[in-house]
């Protein structure tokens, strides 16, 4: 059940990029109009634009929070070829000022020579890094040589992945080689597969990002994709948005970080979403990696949900006017919802969705709670 | 589709885009009255090239004879009436007129040498065909009449350099200028002493302006601010006003309109962007189209209709671009965002276009079939209706009751760790998970409870035997609570089954005797003999009657259900013990029995959910392939590696808490069978999310029972307690107590009552910072309210 609260954003232009902080307490957005909002979570439960900021010559394509160890750190990219990376002071200087936060620009990323369509911090076991990658083709990673300044970043590394990028993602799993997926949005099939995937390997003694996979299943034009939070698994999974949702688990065939080499990934695609036949442009994973929100060119988003087969279901779609439309589940997980009641000795008439999460594979009492 | 960008021009036919090379970099185009022929001037180039089908032919070099100056061409026209004219500024400052219709090599016809100057832009007026007009870098502006072949009249002053000069295509007397410093200005060339309108238009160079073809009031100028603007003229109150703006990415050389679209314009950067961009001055910040094919800037554009346009570049090509060719940026941005919180909020934002009504305007529109001229000229034509590009923000709460995150908070704040004996903690986690409705994880503590407390064979290492004593001291009550008939065989199978799998499995002396000593008063209490007896005895009761069996499962339920849930470890014994009961003593009577085996087992597990709830389920309920070998367990040691297979389960599932806590309280039950880099991803994941759900107490014990190394050094990490000397604030090196500075040499911190160091607890005043031992400042504070050391302060300790 989801209560939809409309907020005014003050854009003069398309939003295209959201992003929640790693509370759950602020919200980033930017827009074509050139700026960048961030919006905080009050007492009162609404959410106020507390900052809003135009740096930028260009679209601001997307925006991303840094692990707030180092700080309240955003980065955003844009049509002007730049990434930027901003930081948040709380007004101290000035006494009218106190309390007030200001976002100044600390950093600039200018080795783009055409847009930057994508901008994500590593995660935060690799340190305060940094990949873009620009419609050129060409990711870059960048590093801040000291966390406690964020003005200086040094670039590690540029690959050239032969393709106009349109997306990018970083492995969350901190038990294997840094890896991140980087897709496509070529609409010519003829290109082959549009998401390939690299991993910091070292190679010769030196340690550089190789290309492990392409994957060449997805021919489509590629508009986002994002690694699912890896909480243990021994595998990673990525969502892909293209002309639908693909969900696609990669198993390190060999599970070694410092061989040389190649180590394969087996790849397998347990799922393809439709979306209504609409273009997907953004898919968005929860905390556990357990649920899936895709969003499509009709403005619907969808949430997806794996029962203990793997099988992927819409279990709820939400729709741009703030009304949500529940899914009908499959009638025999009703029945073992009712039973499940019963057996509660309703204890408990309506045990939660999120439960049936806890219970994936056990089958029995898988539950599609709406 | 309601994204695609329409503005009905899109079937332009017979017409491609291509390019022609030229040596030397363009710094203007021009194109003759019907376009049929083009001219492109640069420092190098001079040249005349005919527009065909499907390329550019170049008729005419006119960088011929003697190579001066004047040939540095800063700018181009084409006479807009007579197609044998052309007019260039020279960077040397020289205006030259070149007539085609000549016949000697040399094509120049005039030569106006009174720019002191390079000259930045000429220009010729639009109906009187001798009127010339140039603007130069000197600050002035010149008219030269073609008739008398001298400069007529100087407008300007010196000391801003003129960028740009366009006479207005309707008014016949009226031009406009731009300037190095952003102004423009506005002049009658019949008044050379004062402009008519002035005003700063940008931030640094104005670099170019335009008229609007077709609204006499409207120019468009351009400048290093990155910014395009549309100035309305008012002639009513001498005023201009900006009416859009348009942003840009880069400083910005040249604008041109857009003939027949009142709303577009084309532009071209002067640094960066090698692109020609065309935008709907109504969406100020995304072009329309972009034209990509420069590989270096371009510097001149002109129109050949609304639909085909030519423009060089710096790289020394001339392009004819054509609109459908053209990357329609709009088309291939996101119209959508999503994102999701750790509280399971969405935010989403769309664009407001993509909601349901205007969708249905869409759909009209790219429906109409029509020529595109009819609808150009409807009253309501699609270049008029303009829906302003915006996006709605929704944010979508989880109502739902026991979201992922009220549940992982609940159970990581009641989940007990560490602090009681090994059954409480699992039976206390399994009561709150039951409370909160968690029913598989508080079954399976229910599980770990009984696997490992309840059966010693299970940890036969490192379980020392006072815990075996006191879990066996634990059941006895129980068993003696319910003096049941069904009780005694399933016990004594029980432990009969557990002995025969000790005998085989360890041969470990001492633990025999363990085991047989915990298992003997059992079977006394069952007033059974020997344990291979008991063992035939529960077998018996299966081979007498299976009815009978049936009866024994009711009377098993119809106990439990009495008792409801106060003995649910009763409950649970029995069902292992079933299982347990149903290993075959030899292969023949395994045959024999098995079917009627298996029947009843099924037969309760589907009666269970009525009567017990999925308590007693679980077992089967983890994992199918553990639930197959559950009939067959050996009791026992092989219990470890399902656990393990169990918690990998969770940790798969997203379950990491579970894991993680699961892990912490079997401690060296488990842990030497979960590989260490498991473990540490399990922990740090947990610690993570406990972090991002702020609950850093509990993150921080998690971390001190995580008994990993990697793990736990997270905690002695970024933690760094410098200290100072209060006397001489020297950095405090080896000792604490005793400053070693040269000069200084004193006792840190004594007791202020005492004045002797203190070890151990030192107690101070947030006040004043004085304190000591705490017995001393306990007994002086008794008597006086101020400070020891008669600082004054009325010192307080709370």
């Amino acid at each position: 059940m989801f209560v939809a609260k409309s907020i005014a954003a003050q854009h003069k232009d398309l939003i295209h990029d959201v992003a929640y902080d790693f509370y759950g307490r602020r919200i980033a957005t930017c827009s074509t109009d050139q700026s960048v909002q961030v919006w905080d979570l009050g007492e009162d439960g609404e959410w106020h634009c507390t900052s809003a900021w135009k740096h930028h010559s260009g679209s601001v394509w997307r925006v991303t929070w840094a692990h707030p160890e180092f700080g309240q750190v955003l980065a955003s990219c844009s049509f002007d070829r730049t990434a930027v990376i901003w930081e948040e002071i709380v007004g101290e200087s000035n006494p009218n000022e106190k309390g007030q936060s200001h976002w100044i620009k600390r950093g600039a990323l200018v080795d783009s020579r055409t847009s930057v369509t994508d901008v994500k911090f590593s995660p935060r076991h690799l340190g305060l890094q940094l990949a873009t990658c620009s419609a050129d083709g060409v990711v870059r990673f960048y590093e801040a040589s000291d966390v406690t300044n964020l003005a200086t970043w040094s670039s590690q590394e540029e690959i050239q992945t032969k393709l106009n990028c349109s997306c990018l993602s970083w492995n969350p799993s901190r038990v294997h080689p840094p890896m991140i997926a980087v897709g496509s949005d070529d609409s010519s099939p003829s290109s082959g597969g549009k998401v390939q995937i690299y991993e910091y390997k070292e190679n010769e003694r030196k340690k550089k990002w190789h290309k492990t996979e392409t994957l060449m299943s997805i021919t489509e034009a590629v508009h986002d994709l994002a690694f699912a939070p890896n909480l243990g698994r021994s595998y990673h999974v990525i969502a892909v948005a293209t002309k639908d949702v693909r969900i696609l688990t990669l198993k390190p065939l060999r599970r070694d970080a410092t061989t040389m080499g190649s180590i394969g990934l087996d790849i397998k695609q347990p799922a393809q979403l439709d979306h209504n036949n609409q273009q997907v442009w953004r898919v968005s994973w929860n905390v556990t990696g357990t649920i899936l929100a895709s969003s499509s060119d009709d403005g619907h988003v969808r949430l997806w949900k794996a029962n203990y087969l793997d099988n992927w279901k819409c279990f709820q779609e939400l729709k741009g006017d703030g009304t949500a439309i529940p899914m009908s589940m499959p009638n025999f997980n009703r029945e073992q919802q009712q039973q499940q009641q019963q057996a509660a000795g309703n204890a408990r008439l309506n045990p939660a969705i999120q439960d049936s999460m806890f219970d994936g594979r056990s089958g029995r009492y898988h539950a599609w709670n709406l | 589709m309601s994204r695609t960008v329409t503005d009905g021009v899109r079937g332009t036919v017979g017409r491609t885009t291509f390019g022609v090379e030229v040596e030397g970099s363009i710094n203007a185009v021009s194109a003759c009255r019907d376009s049929s022929q083009v001219v492109v001037a640069g420092r190098q180039v001079f040249k005349i090239f005919s527009v065909e089908e499907t390329c550019f032919r170049e008729t005419l070099n006119l960088r011929v004879g003697r190579i001066t100056l004047r040939y540095s061409c800063s700018d181009v026209v084409w006479h807009p009436l007579k197609d044998e004219l052309l007019a260039t500024g020279a960077t040397n400052g020289h205006v030259c007129t070149w007539n085609l219709q000549k016949h000697q090599g040399n094509k120049l016809e005039q030569e106006f040498t009174d720019h002191s100057r390079g000259v930045n832009r000429v220009c010729f007026h639009p109906s009187e065909w001798h009127i010339l007009l140039s603007g130069s870098q000197d600050g002035t502006m010149k008219f030269f009449d073609l008739r008398t072949n001298k400069c007529e009249a100087t407008f300007g002053k010196q000391n801003d350099s003129v960028r740009d000069i366009q006479f207005s295509p309707q008014s016949s007397f009226n031009f406009a200028a731009t300037s190095d410093t952003g102004g423009i200005q506005t002049w009658d060339f019949r008044r050379t002493d004062k402009y008519l309108l002035s005003n700063v238009a940008h931030l640094g160079p104005a670099f170019s302006l335009d008229w609007h073809p077709e609204d006499r009031n409207l120019i468009a100028t351009c400048g290093r601010d990155k910014l395009i603007k549309v100035w309305r003229l008012d002639s009513s109150d001498n005023g201009m006003t900006v009416e859009n703006t348009v942003y840009c990415i880069a400083s910005v050389a040249r604008v041109k309109w857009r003939p027949e679209k009142k709303y577009y314009i084309a532009s071209c950067s002067q640094v960066v962007d090698q692109t020609v961009c065309i935008w709907d001055i109504r969406r100020p910040y995304m072009p329309f189209a972009v034209f990509e094919e420069h590989k270096d800037m371009a510097t001149g554009v002109v129109w050949r209709d609304p639909h085909v346009f030519m423009s060089g570049g710096k790289d020394g090509m001339l392009y004819q671009h054509i609109f459908k060719d053209a990357k329609r940026p709009a088309e291939s941005v996101s119209p959508v965002g999503v994102s999701m919180s750790i509280y399971g909020n969405i935010c989403q934002v769309l664009s407001k276009s993509s909601q349901p009504e205007s969708q249905q305007q869409a759909t009209n529109y790219s429906n109409t079939r029509k020529p595109m001229s009819f609808r150009r000229r409807g009253p309501a034509g699609v270049q008029d209706v303009f829906r302003p590009y915006e996006s709605s923000m929704l944010v979508h709460n989880n109502q739902e009751k026991g979201t992922f995150s009220d549940l992982f908070v609940s159970c990581a704040q009641r989940f007990q760790l560490t602090g009681r004996p090994f059954p409480e903690l699992c039976e206390h986690n399994a009561n709150v998970s039951q409370e909160l409705g968690r029913y598989q994880v508080a079954q399976t503590w229910n599980m770990l409870k009984l696997i490992y407390s309840d059966n010693p064979m299970a940890k036969p290492t490192t379980a020392p035997p006072e815990s075996l004593k006191q879990t066996d001291n634990e059941r006895v009550p129980e068993l003696s609570v319910t003096p049941q008939p069904t009780d005694n065989p399933n016990h004594t199978v029980e432990s009969a089954a557990g002995q025969t799998d000790d005998d085989s499995a360890l041969s470990d002396s001492e633990l025999d005797g363990h085991t047989a000593a915990t298992l003997q008063p059992r079977h006394t209490r069952d007033g059974s003999g020997a344990a291979a007896a008991d063992f035939f005895f529960g077998e018996q009761v299966r081979v007498d009657g299976e009815g009978e069996v049936d009866e024994i499962y009711d009377e098993e339920l119809n106990t439990l259900i009495m008792d409801a849930w106060t003995l649910p470890n009763e409950a649970f014994t029995q069902r292992h013990e079933i299982v347990d009961t149903y290993r075959p003593p030899s292969p023949d009577q395994s045959q024999q029995y098995k079917p009627n085996t298996v029947t009843p087992a099924i037969a309760l597990i589907d009666t269970e959910p009525d009567s017990l709830g999925n308590q007693l389920l679980v077992a089967p309920a983890i994992n199918p392939s553990a639930a197959k070998q559950l009939p067959l367990l050996q009791l026992s040691v092989k219990f470890t590696p399902i656990v393990a297979d169990m918690l990998t389960f969770y940790a798969n599932q997203g379950d990491v808490q579970m894991a993680v806590s699961a892990l912490i309280v079997l401690g060296d039950r488990i842990r030497d069978k979960i590989s260490l880099d498991d473990q540490e991803q399990w922990f740090m994941s947990y610690i993570d999310l406990l972090t991002r759900f702020k609950l850093w107490c509990i993150s921080s014990e998690v971390t001190k029972l995580s008994n990993h190394s990697n793990v736990s050094s997270i905690n002695q990490q970024s933690t760094t307690v410098y200290t100072k000397c209060n006397h001489c604030s020297a950095q405090l090196d080896r000792y604490s107590w005793a400053c070693q500075h040269t000069n200084c040499r004193k006792l840190t911190n004594t007791c202020s009552v005492c004045h002797l160091p203190v070890k151990g607890l030192y107690v101070w005043c947030q006040g004043c910072s004085h304190g000591g031992h705490i017995q001393h400042i306990q007994e002086w504070l008794q008597e006086n309210p101020t400070c020891p050391t008669g600082c004054g302060h009325y010192c307080e300790y709370t």
